[in-house]
This record gives structure tokens, sequence and C-alpha cells, in this order.
């Protein structure tokens, strides 16, 4: 599967990641309506952490034993055997957000409908962030498929 | 090899899916009392509340059953372990032999004694999808619901019963609702943005009497007082439902007692989630810690030892996101009162209210009310204990700031999946 990571020094804590993130989880993709007009108004899924001394964006890890689905109460929250993507089922999710109290990084994010969460931009090339960050400080890597059990 | 699993919920299908995990051809069978599949025990209130429908309340695809051949029994109770001959019995008579046998039986709720309960047609409790049901049918607009019992399960319900009647009072004993993770200024908040959703709350009182013959009309309080009701939720408590665990002759204290391994006094025999009794890492006190993610590692461990792997379960500690009427809030760890020893650190702005317990230079416990945006963050701290002399003061404010070492301002778990090497 693929997975994005961060590169702390050249993070220039720009925030553009963000921007792109909450564009490409918007239902129109455009930038101005996805900051201005959009209702309910998307969420970013990658938050930039740090001062302009550190900083470094970070978003879901896809972890190997994920404390997300564990917690889910639910079951919405799922992580793909084969691709190793963790994902939530939107539709199913009811936003209690235990997810967020379970997750490491933390980086599960509120929203009234369901809780939001990185899917490598599904369907794309590569995810938003990766392809927008102007200092090349993300990057998509193609890690080895988890063995088949 | 054949594994019985009684109770199918969080516990129980976690413990299901890791057995497969490691045996493709074992007999995985799962007894379950009620007449669902299993389903997230929590959404009873969104159905209540309209927010899920009865369809999608289930925890698994229909298909996870069939294709993990698990052979699930659903409306047949579990009556008899035998543990010479190793069997179980059912409610049926029907005996099914066991090689590992996983007591997964949850909670029970806690009735308390009430003059003049017995024999009412409007009297529920809040457990299970059967008495969500109930409830959603019997319940008319005009009705006067009374909640006894201000906890997580009660506050859940009241929310859920808005949606069905004009009136809902809940009643709590305490001196505060959600007294069991909330302190007196959190729960305050809680109770005003309840109150301005419509929910009329008493504490500091209870039901003595029940008044009516047939149906409940209203209830006498301690202190005096007359409470109108057309129906009446009790939901004062939850208890380990230890009941068959006991019978054959596992060890009981307040939960079923359980080792490193799960496992009961009694070989073969295993328990997780509810109604086991958990070590709890954070203060080192055995207790019942009722909550879903606990018993999902619970039967995940469990699942693991029984299948022959090598496993260890070191403890839990609780951890809780709630919502009520679109205000959130998480807990975790313990409460730690000055009291007993903990430095308390409250921070109270625009956003909310945050307490935490420090003790020894860790984190013990945490509550944000309102703002709970990167909450997870805390929950690391308590878990992987990190000293927090090693972390910036602001975390408290901010808790993006864990993410950083204080002094280098090393990010410290900059894509800690990684092969570090790898990507740079
Ligand atoms: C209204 C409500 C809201 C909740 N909200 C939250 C929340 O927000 N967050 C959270 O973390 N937790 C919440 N909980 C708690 C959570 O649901 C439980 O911690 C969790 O369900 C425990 O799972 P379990 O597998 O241990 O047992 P349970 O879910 O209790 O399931 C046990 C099953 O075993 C069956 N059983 C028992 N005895 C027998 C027998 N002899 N034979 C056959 N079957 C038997 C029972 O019928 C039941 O189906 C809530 C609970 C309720 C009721």
């Amino acid at each position: 599967m693929k997975k994005v990571y961060a590169v702390q020094n050249l993070c220039l804590n720009c925030k553009l990641c963000e921007v792109y993130c909450k564009t490409a989880h918007s239902q129109t993709k455009n930038i101005v309506k996805a900051y201005k007009e959009e209702v309910p108004e998307p969420s970013a899924r990658i938050v930039v952490e740090g001062d302009n001394q550190a900083s470094l964006a970070l978003q879901c890890r896809h972890c190997e034993s994920p404390a997300c689905v564990e917690a889910c109460i639910t079951g919405a929250m799922q992580k793909n055997p084969k691709t190793g993507l963790v994902s939530t089922d939107e539709t199913r999710c009811v936003a209690c957000m235990t997810c967020l109290a379970a997750c490491p990084y933390g980086i599960i994010r509120v929203n009234e409908r369901a809780a939001m969460k990185c899917d490598l931009c599904q369907g794309e090339e590569a995810p938003a962030c990766v392809q927008n960050c102007p200092n090349r400080a993300l990057v998509c890597v193609d890690i080895y498929e988890e063995a088949e059990r | 090899m054949r594994y019985i699993i009684i109770g199918c919920s969080a516990a129980g299908i976690s413990a299901a899916q890791e057995i497969r995990k490691y045996h493709t051809a074992a007999e995985i069978v799962i007894v379950t009392e009620e007449h669902y599949k299993a389903y997230g025990r929590p959404l009873i209130s969104y159905y209540l509340k309209d927010r899920v429908k009865e369809e999608d309340i289930y925890y698994k695809d229909k298909s996870f059953y069939t294709d993990n051949f698990i052979y699930l029994l659903t409306g047949k109770r579990v009556v008899d372990i035998n543990l010479e001959q190793k069997y179980i019995t059912l409610n049926d008579d029907k005996k099914i032999d066991y090689d590992r046998l996983l007591i997964a039986t949850g909670s029970k709720p806690f009735v308390p004694h009430i003059e003049n309960a017995e024999g009412k047609a409007n009297i529920f409790t809040f457990m299970n999808m059967e008495s969500a049901k109930q409830i959603k049918e019997y319940a008319k607009p005009e009705m006067k619901a009374v909640v006894i019992g201000g906890g997580l399960i009660g506050m859940k319900a009241a929310e859920g019963l808005k949606k069905l009647c004009s009136s809902v009072t809940v009643l709590e004993l305490a001196e505060r609702i959600l007294p069991t993770i909330l302190d007196t200024k959190a729960s305050s908040l809680v109770r005003k943005h309840s109150e301005n959703n419509g929910i009329d709350i008493i504490t500091g009182d209870t039901a003595v009497q029940l008044n009516g013959s047939d149906k409940v009309e209203s209830l006498t309080l301690k202190s005096g007082k007359t409470l109108p009701c057309d129906i009446l939720i009790m939901a004062v408590g939850v208890r380990p439902n230890t009941e068959l665990a006991q019978k054959a002759g596992c060890l009981i204290d307040k939960g079923i007692v359980i080792d490193h391994k799960m496992q009961t006094n009694i070989e073969d025999i295993y328990a997780a989630g509810d109604c086991a009794l958990t070590p709890d890492v954070v203060d080192g006190k055995n207790k019942v810690i009722a909550l879903w993610p606990t018993a999902v590692q619970q039967g995940k461990i469990a699942g693991g030892v029984m299948a022959g792997a090598d496993t260890r379960y070191e403890g839990s500690f609780a951890m809780n996101a709630i919502d009520l009427f679109g205000l959130h809030m998480l807990t975790a760890g313990v409460i730690g009162g000055e009291e007993e020893g903990y430095e308390v650190k409250i921070i109270i702005n625009d956003k909310g209210y945050r307490r935490f317990s420090i003790k020894d230079g860790l984190l013990k416990g945490f509550m944000l009310v309102g703002d709970i945006e990167r909450g997870g963050l805390y929950t690391t701290v308590i878990r992987e204990r990190l000293p927090l002399s090693g972390l910036d003061e602001e975390i408290f404010e901010n808790p993006e700031f864990i993410s950083f070492d204080r002094v280098t301002k090393e990010a410290l778990f900059l894509n800690s999946d990684a092969i570090k090497g790898d990507i740079v």
C-alpha cells in the first residue's frame, strides 16, 4: 500500500497541505467554494503541527493494529486486510468520536456528521497533500504489502 | 478443536476474529441470548433518537459469520457449564461440547429496590436493542418520561427520549450527573447544556416509592416531592453478568477474576469484556471497566491466547467519548482529586473545560468538555507513560505540542511506523 511520510526539516509550516486536503474532500473540489460556500463545511484530514521553528504535517498512519478500529462502537472504522487502508464508512459512523480518543496521534477530526480521517485520496494518483506540498516535505511511498496471513 | 464463545458482542466477536486468524480449521460457536447478531450496543440511544436505523446497528457485515465459518446461535441462553465433561447446556436443554470456552456475557442492569415497582407495564431498562425497541414503541409525544440514573446510560437514554417525549426528567442520587467520569465543574457544564436542550435534571434525590397500580403514574422522592411519570427508564448502573461463571465455579470479585492470559481459575475457561475484573494500568487497582474498547481489547487477547498465541494482557484504562446534544466530551484514566494526592490542572477558556490529573510526573487522567480536537494525544501520554518533564509545558493548552520533544524539538511520533532510513 501507499503511505505518506513527512520530512520534518523540509516542512515550511505553510499549511498548504491542509488547504488541498480540505478541497480534495469537498463536494465541489474548488478551493474557494470549499472554504466559503459548502455546507457542511468539508474538513482537512491532515494537520500541520508546531510552529515556524519546528513543524510537521501529520495524518492517519494507517497503523498495523489500529486503536481506532478497536475502539469503534459501530464497526464503521475498519482496516482493509488487503490494502491496509484504515477508513471509516461515513454512512455508518455516528461521530461519537471514540476513535479520536483512542488514536495515538489524535489525528481523526471532529465533524458532526462523521469522524473525518485520511483516506489517502482513493482513486487519485497521489494524495492531494503530497501533490501540492511546495517543498516536498511530504512523500508518498509504496511500502511492501503486509504478508497475507 | 471447538471454541465456544458465550455472548455475541464486543468481546465475543473480537475473540472469534482473533481465533480465526490463527486457526483456519477450528470450529467456532457463538451463543447469544439476544435475537440479534452483534450490534453496537451504544448505538441503541442513536436508534432511539432516529440517528441510526435498525438495519444499520450491526457491528459486522452479514457475510462476516459465513466468511469466518462462525456458527452463531441466537436466542439461546447458556444455563450451565459442565466442567468434567466439558460441555455447555442451553435453555432448550441442548448440550454442546467445547475444548475452550470464553465467557463474554457482558453487563446486566442493576435495578435497585423501590417500593411498588413490581409488575408495571411502563418500566424499562436500557441495555439492549430489545429494550430500545420497546421504549420506542411505547413512548408517545405527550408522555412525561423519567430516567432514574444520571450516568452515561441514563443521560444517553434521556437524550434519545427527548426525541420521543415532550418531557424528560433525569433523577440522579449523587450531587451531580455523570458523577463517575466528570468533576463538579464539567458536570455542571454538561447539565446546563442538557437543560438547554430540554432535559429536566434533579440531583441529590431519588425515588423511594412508585405510585400507580398496573402502570407507574408518579414517583415519590426521598425529598417528599412527587414526580408525574408515564414512562420510567431504570438506568442506575450496570453490574458484571457473572451468574453463569459463578455457578460453574469461577472466582468472582465484582467481575470474573482473570489472569494475564485472560484465563479464569478454571482451565480452558476464559473471560473477557464487561463481565471480567480488569487491572487498571493507571492506578494499579482491579476494577470493572465496562466500556466497548476495553471489551474489544480483552476479547482480542483472549481469542489469541485461546488459539495458542503467546500474548499477555497487562490491563486497560477507562477511555470514554460521549456526545450529548452535540456537546463532545472525552475522558480517560482517573479523575484523581487533590485529596488522593494528584496534582490537578484546570484550564477554562472559550473552547471549553479541561482538567488533568498528574501524579509522579505522569499524566493519569484527563477530562475534556467542548473542544476535544487532538484529544487522543493525551491518551498517548497516559498509555505510553510519557514523562511530563520531557514534554512542552504548553501541552495542557495545546495538545499538539505533545508531538515534539521539549528541548530538541524533534517530532516524537514522526512517521512512527516507518523504517526511517527508507524515506529521506
Ligand atoms: C446505552 C448504552 C450506551 C453505551 N455507550 C457506550 C459508549 O459510548 N462508549 C463505550 O465505550 N461503551 C458504552 N457502553 C458500554 C458498552 O456497550 C459495553 O462496554 C460493551 O457492550 C461490552 O461488551 P461485552 O462484549 O463485554 O458485553 P455485552 O455487550 O454486554 O454483551 C454480552 C452479551 O452476552 C449475552 N449473554 C449474557 N449471558 C448469556 C448467556 N448465559 N447465554 C447466552 N448469552 C448471554 C447478552 O445477552 C449480551 O448480548 C454503553 C452501554 C449502553 C447500554
